[in-house]
């Protein structure tokens, strides 16, 4: 006996993606695909779920585009048609403070509910197989609520209580808190009372229990900037008497990596070499972002690499952050009797004197520009 | 760097020639001209760096089909190389000896270098160029230490001043200047001079500038969102009230709009009503008219018909007829009246003559003698008489004939006249005779008359016909009034239910008058209520930024933070090349005071040994731009020295950097003929400079000039090429001490 919940979040449809170029397109369209999947799995078959949660960000802004929202209605006359409850709640992205929301003209079927209140109000109950979820939701607003769980109690009688959010956790020492986010903190979901917090706003998955309250972030379904690396899952809650599980699917259809190659530890002699290294990162469903880091001991021009070998992924970005010169030349430089070598000597020391922070990555990289400058045929008279 | 022995298996005239070569004493190689010298010179420095050009190489192939390739053997940092080159193949091999004793030989490289072609192996290779020589160029190597036939003034070409920078291909200014090219692409500031700042933001300002708008347009947003909340009530007032105010209004024209209906309703009925009337007068009217026509129709057909076709000249012609007729009876008449009065006129007879003279002759005798009593008297007056009286019957007589003649005469014109109206009667009664046709001419005449007046009195009716409709289309009318009657009655009724006040009204045009006005005035009040709501609405609306709608935050934060990571990345780039300009231009100073400075007093010291201290000291400046004083006279422009001045300077400053660079890796100083110009004392002094200078760097001195022979004090000398016979004491290899 339990209640399964589809827990969405942060699906940003509409976004545009200027800095994928000629592909931005593609991706938009995925993000719209996983969604669209992610509907087919909720009408599907054996009724897996009893209700979609979207916690905020389904659109990527306020006032998306007009085939996209048409998109949105499809999908939502469908999930009516399979009897599926749908509770939304705008997020940032998507406020409903705007004049011209999309959720001022988002036709809605009957099954669909917005929550519209700027403070945590019940919305509908959800009920399978004999128990009964009481669901609550929240359209952020600055104006009005400072702390969503502040003053917050359940209210009636029912199995499980259910908070749909696009709230920031605060969770961390780094935290910072924008005049946009809407606040929560693990003393605040322990007192809340719910059993179960539908979250969004974070894009990687995270899962937070504390007093007897989960509370989930599901991640984006598709990666949305680098950061949001490696799976990204279709997230299911099953509210249970004994305990709430949460179920996670893989759900991307596209892969964002990083990584970071380091020339002090690689064995990169050439660039051939280099680029087998890279050439492993490859695929059509990639998009990768590699930092080149380190001294090197040939030279090569990032961004024509990154042009040649662009084809083998979906998307590749080479930060090239490598010292392009080897530790024994600069010995050499520094000991010359010429510009250079005063250059190199004098450099040297500033690094050296200089406290580790900006000033030394400063005298570093002047290092490397001026040197690079050195040797750049460019200069040829 | 000291070269121990070069060997040639041929390049240009030389073939199988070997030189072996002192590392710390001034080495003399002497051939007379033609004797490959040059060649000698050429082979050191191809097979060390290889020939940049085909055609160079081509040119130096062995006369004499010996194969292409050299080898030369040197010290450099203590350990002895060994490098083979094959000029053809490009094949290179460098062992490496143990110093001294050590002869145990260790293949270092091996592989084909062609400098024209990029491989791996010339990389590596160059790799062990840098190690012995801080360079791979060799045009360096010629700019500095070697020195080509008469090409001592090479002068401080382009690529030794790279050579001093330490860069291969640009010398420090070219690499300054390319560091602040970079920096303009970043700021508009100048790293050095504030005067040149330029006007035009450049990327990090743009940024700066880009930032801040974003955050403007971010708070114009925040305060869009937060002030569209708090004034929404003040909104939904406003749009409340605009909405009841509109409803009003709209009930009010509703009313003004019925009222005003019902007027014309009312209007247009009472047109149409007094237009029956009208329809049925006009329908009388034309109703007599047309009878009137088929009246006289019939009366034409029954009696006058036969002048349908009459023209319109018969009346005037039947008027004249009679009028003719007339005249002819008359002339006729009096023709016959004077022919009467002819017949019965006689002439004057003779008897009346003579009885009138008789008579007066008689009554003037009578009255002569009665008067006078003298019969002459009376016989005169007698004879008197008598003569009066013939003079009375001849006028008399006369008279009457005259009467005579003038009845004939208007008996003849009245004939004439009858004739001519004869003739004229004769030509209308033939226009006239079909309507007359046997009728008298005065019974014709009256029916033209009738006709006349028949056709007049049609014709004022058609006309009525022509100007009014006819009686059917305004029975029609007449119809259609009737129906449109009806219909404004009922929708008068229909009105009059919908605005129930205006019954009371009764068409009272004075009650309808004030309820006008007082709706007008109700209306008018009302718009000026909702022009001032409305206005009060667009005041909240333009506060809170209008319809338009704030920008998304999240949108704007996410610009604003990409263009942040711009900016920091900018901003350190742009440090940092502040920091290399900086640095750079310190480093130059530095060179200049540490270097500079003493490559100048190094070629001073020379060039004053070479020329017997006639030219003192040599000031350099970063750019080796030489200014030379001698004694009193100050600066003297290089150029304006003689050629033999030009020359030892040069090979003091050549001799001067050398030397300089030479602190890191001695280089041999290659002179090919550097004498020619020299006078034999300054050849003196600069051999014995060279002599000393060799105990620092090596010093290889070609020459075809045998004097020099007499002039050094301790050289290694050998021959090159064929040496001419009797050209005195000088073996192949000749040791010289003194």
């Amino acid at each position: 006996m339990s209640i399964r919940l589809l827990h969405l979040a942060d699906l940003h449809l509409g976004a545009s993606f200027p800095s994928l170029g000629d592909r931005a397109e593609e991706r938009a369209r995925d993000f719209l695909n996983a969604f669209l999947r992610a509907v087919d799995y909720a009408t599907g078959g054996e009724k897996p779920v009893d209700a979609v949660l979207i916690a905020g960000d389904l659109f990527d802004t306020h006032d998306p585009d007009e085939a996209v929202v048409a998109q949105v209605e499809t999908a939502l006359d469908k999930l009516e048609h399979a009897g599926l409850p749908v509770l939304i709640a705008p997020g940032t992205h998507d406020a409903p403070s705007y004049r011209r929301s999309v959720y001022r003209r988002l036709r809605l079927p009957d099954n669909v509910h917005l929550f519209l209140s700027p403070t945590l109000e019940p919305g509908p109950r959800i009920t399978a197989r004999g128990e009964t979820a009481q669901t609550y939701g929240i359209a952020y607003d600055a104006a009005v609520c400072e702390r969503p769980l502040g003053e917050f109690r359940p209210s009636g009688l029912a199995d499980y209580h259910v908070g749909v959010l696009h709230a920031a956790l605060e969770d961390s020492p780094t935290w910072k808190r924008r005049s946009n986010d809407l606040p929560l903190n693990r003393t605040e979901i322990a007192a809340s009372g719910l059993q179960y917090l539908a979250l969004g706003h974070y894009h990687n998955f995270s899962e937070v229990r504390e007093g007897g309250a989960v509370a989930v972030y599901p991640g984006t379904l598709e990666g949305k900037k680098f950061g949001e690396d490696g799976p990204r899952y279709l997230v299911t809650a099953m509210l249970g008497r004994e305990a709430i599980s949460i179920e996670r699917t893989p759900w991307n259809a596209r892969t964002l990596t990083q990584a970071t190659l380091d020339f002090n530890t690689g064995d990169f002699e050439d660039e051939a070499a280099l680029t087998r290294r890279i050439q492993a990162f490859a695929g059509e469903r990639d998009l990768v972002r590699l930092r080149l880091e380190g001294p090197c001991g040939f030279v090569f021009d990032a961004a024509r690499l990154e042009e040649r070998l662009r084809s083998r992924f979906f998307h590749l970005e080479l930060d090239d952050r490598t010292f392009v010169l080897n530790a024994r030349l600069l010995e050499q430089y520094r000991e010359e009797a010429t510009v250079r070598g005063v250059f190199v000597r004098t450099m040297i020391e500033r690094i050296e004197s200089a406290a580790d922070g900006p000033d030394r990555d400063a005298a570093s990289l002047a290092l490397r520009i001026g040197l690079a400058e050195f040797q750049n045929p460019r200069h040829a008279s | 760097m000291r070269l121990e022995r070069v060997v040639i298996e041929g390049f240009g005239p030389l073939s199988g020639y070997e030189a072996v070569l002192e590392p710390k004493r001034l080495n003399l190689l002497i051939g007379p001209n033609e004797s490959g010298k040059s060649s000698f010179a050429q082979a050191v420095v191809a097979t060390i760096f290889g020939f940049a050009s085909h055609e160079a190489e081509t040119l130096s192939r062995p006369w004499n089909g010996a194969p292409h390739a050299a080898s030369i053997t040197f010290l450099a940092a203590n350990d002895r190389y060994r490098i083979h080159r094959r000029f053809d193949t490009h094949d290179v091999e460098v062992t490496r000896r143990g110093a001294d004793g050590d002869e145990s030989d260790e293949t270092i490289f091996r592989g084909s270098v062609n400098p024209r072609g990029r491989s791996a192996e010339r990389e590596r290779y160059e790799e062990l160029l840098r190690g012995w020589f801080g360079f791979t160029d060799p045009r360096l190597f010629r700019e500095s230490v070697f020195v080509h036939e008469n090409a001592l003034e090479t002068e401080i070409s382009p690529e030794l001043r790279h050579l001093v920078s330490g860069a291969v291909e640009a010398d420090y200014q070219q690499i300054q200047d390319a560091l602040l090219a970079r920096l303009d692409l970043l700021t508009k500031e100048h790293p050095f001079d504030p005067r040149a700042r330029k006007r035009v933001n450049r990327s990090i300002e743009s940024r700066i500038a880009r930032i801040e708008e974003l955050r403007d347009r971010r708070s114009r947003a925040e305060v869009m969102l937060g002030e569209g909340v708090s004034r929404q009530k003040e909104r939904d007032e406003l749009d409340g009230r605009i909405l009841e105010l509109r409803a009003d209004l709209a009930g009010k024209e509703q009313l003004l709009a019925d009222l005003k209906a019902w007027i014309s309703l009312r209007e247009e009925q009472r047109k149409f009503l007094k237009r029956g009337p009208a329809v049925g007068a006009e329908l009388v009217s034309a109703r007599r008219a047309r009878n009137a026509v088929e009246d006289i129709d019939r009366r034409i057909g029954q009696s006058l018909g036969y002048l349908a076709n009459a023209p319109e000249e018969v009346e005037p012609d039947l008027i004249r007829l009679a009028m003719l007729r007339t005249q002819r009876a008359r002339h006729q008449k009096s023709a016959e009246d004077e022919r009467a009065r002819l017949s019965h006129a006689k002439p004057v007879s003779p008897f009346f003559t003579f009885g009138i003279t008789l008579l007066l002759a008689a009554i003037a005798a009578g009255v002569g003698y009665g008067i006078t009593k003298q019969w002459g008297l009376a016989a005169g007056a007698m004879a008197l008489g008598a003569v009066i009286g013939l003079v009375v019957s001849r006028v008399f007589g006369q008279s009457t004939e005259r009467a005579r003649v003038l009845s004939e005469a208007q008996v003849k014109l009245a004939d004439e006249n009858i004739r001519t109206i004869s003739q004229e009667i004769d030509q209308i009664e033939i226009r006239v005779n079909p309507f007359i046709a046997g009728r008298t001419l005065e019974v014709v005449l009256a029916d033209a008359k009738q006709y006349r007046a028949a056709m007049q009195e049609r014709r004022e009716n058609a006309a009525v016909i022509h100007s009014l409709p006819t009686p059917e289309r305004l029975e029609a009318e007449a119809k259609e009034i009737d129906e449109a009657v009806a219909s404004l009655r009922s929708q008068e009724k229909l009105v009059l239910q919908q605005s129930p006040f205006l019954a009371p009204l009764k068409e009272d045009p004075l009650q309808i008058a004030e309820a006008s006005e007082r709706l007008t005035r109700d209306v008018n009040a009302l718009r000026t209520r909702l022009d001032a709501a409305q206005e009060a609405l667009d005041a909240v609306l333009r506060r809170t930024g209008g319809d338009s709608d704030a920008e998304n935050l999240e949108s704007l934060e996410e610009a604003i933070a990409l263009e942040e990571e711009e900016l920091t990345r900018e901003t350190k780039l742009r440090d940092a090349l502040l920091v290399a300009l900086d640095v750079l231009r310190d480093a130059v100073r530095e060179y200049q005071e540490q270097h500079v400075g003493r490559i100048g007093e190094s070629a001073g010291a020379t060039l004053s040994r070479l020329t017997a201290e006639r030219y003192g000291s040599v000031a350099l400046d970063a750019d080796f731009n030489a200014t030379l004083s001698m004694g009193a006279r100050g600066a003297i422009p290089i150029e304006s020295l003689s050629r033999g001045a030009r020359d030892a300077f040069y090979l003091s400053l050549r001799a001067a950097i050398a030397h300089e660079l030479a602190a890191r890796e001695p280089l041999p100083l290659l002179l090919d003929d550097p004498l020619a110009h020299l006078d034999e004392d300054r050849r003196g002094s600069l051999l014995a400079y060279l002599e000393e200078l060799a105990s620092e760097v090596q010093v290889i001195v070609l020459t075809h000039d045998r004097r020099v022979l007499g002039q050094i004090r301790e050289a290694h000398v050998q021959a090159i090429g064929v040496i001419p016979k009797g050209s005195g004491d000088i073996s192949s290899r000749v040791e010289v001490k003194r």
